[in-house]
């Protein structure tokens, strides 16, 4: 039986745990500030579970966000790839 | 939330067992039908205990100690307890309709149906489900993990 059900056509990506990776904080942490169970983070950064728009609304402010940089319908670039095409792109 | 435990299944299983042989009872007569009865409905009282006390946090906290997720577990959970008790009545129902019907006295004789048993099923049935529910999907959530 799955948790929750899911719109294949709808996917929602997230960022959460490379940007929690990013500040350092736990899953706990990131629970804490939010005011879920950890559970809950752990959902949502699987795409388990899909927020209310008040709970994206909090996780974007506890990053200093935008929420769209949270979350988005198309999959994100990798941080690595935004970073070397920053960076002047390729050495070719 | 307690959302752990390799218990959940085994004792969802139970319950719903000891559920479906008390209804089962219903089409068999005798001591043995009447054993059958005490000792399925005294394995379904200890699962349920056990299988509440598994999922008492989540089934007992009000609203504003679960987050929006544990919320709609709960509701989910709930809702489809309800469908599945509805539909386990509905099915009752048949059978009702279908024992006294006057076709099947002909060709099969009087189906006996014990409907003690019947109800007494459904009433367990109403008591575990939410339970059972909400375990099995509190489940699914840690498996995912």
């Amino acid at each position: 039986m799955s948790p929750i059900k899911k719109a294949p056509d709808r996917p929602l990506f997230n960022r959460l745990s490379v940007l929690r990776a990013e500040r350092g904080l736990s899953r706990i942490d990131l629970a804490e500030r939010v005011g879920v169970n950890p559970q809950t983070v752990g959902s949502l950064e699987r795409g388990d579970y899909f927020p209310s728009l008040d709970l994206a609304l909090q996780l974007a402010e506890v990053f200093g966000l935008p929420v769209e940089a949270l979350f988005s319908r198309t999959p994100f670039t990798p941080l690595s790839e935004q970073l070397y095409r920053s960076a002047g792109g390729s050495h070719e | 939330m307690n959302e752990s435990t390799d218990r959940t299944m085994p004792l969802v299983a139970l319950a719903m067992g000891s559920c479906a042989t008390v209804y089962a009872t219903a089409f068999f007569d005798g001591a043995a039908s009447g054993l059958t009865r005490i000792v399925a409905i005294l394995v379904f009282f200890v699962s349920y205990v056990l299988l509440r006390r598994h999922v008492q946090t989540a089934a007992d906290l009000p609203d504003d100690r679960l987050d929006e997720r544990e919320r709609g577990l709960r509701d989910r959970s709930y809702l489809q307890s309800y469908r599945l008790l509805g539909a386990a009545v509905a099915v009752s129902l048949v059978l009702a309709v279908f024992a006294n019907a006057g076709a099947v006295r002909d060709s099969i004789g009087d189906l006996v149906v014990a409907w003690d048993s019947v109800l007494g099923a459904l009433l367990l049935l109403s008591l575990v489900l939410p339970s059972a529910v909400l375990a099995v999907r509190q489940q699914a959530y840690t498996n995912a993990a």
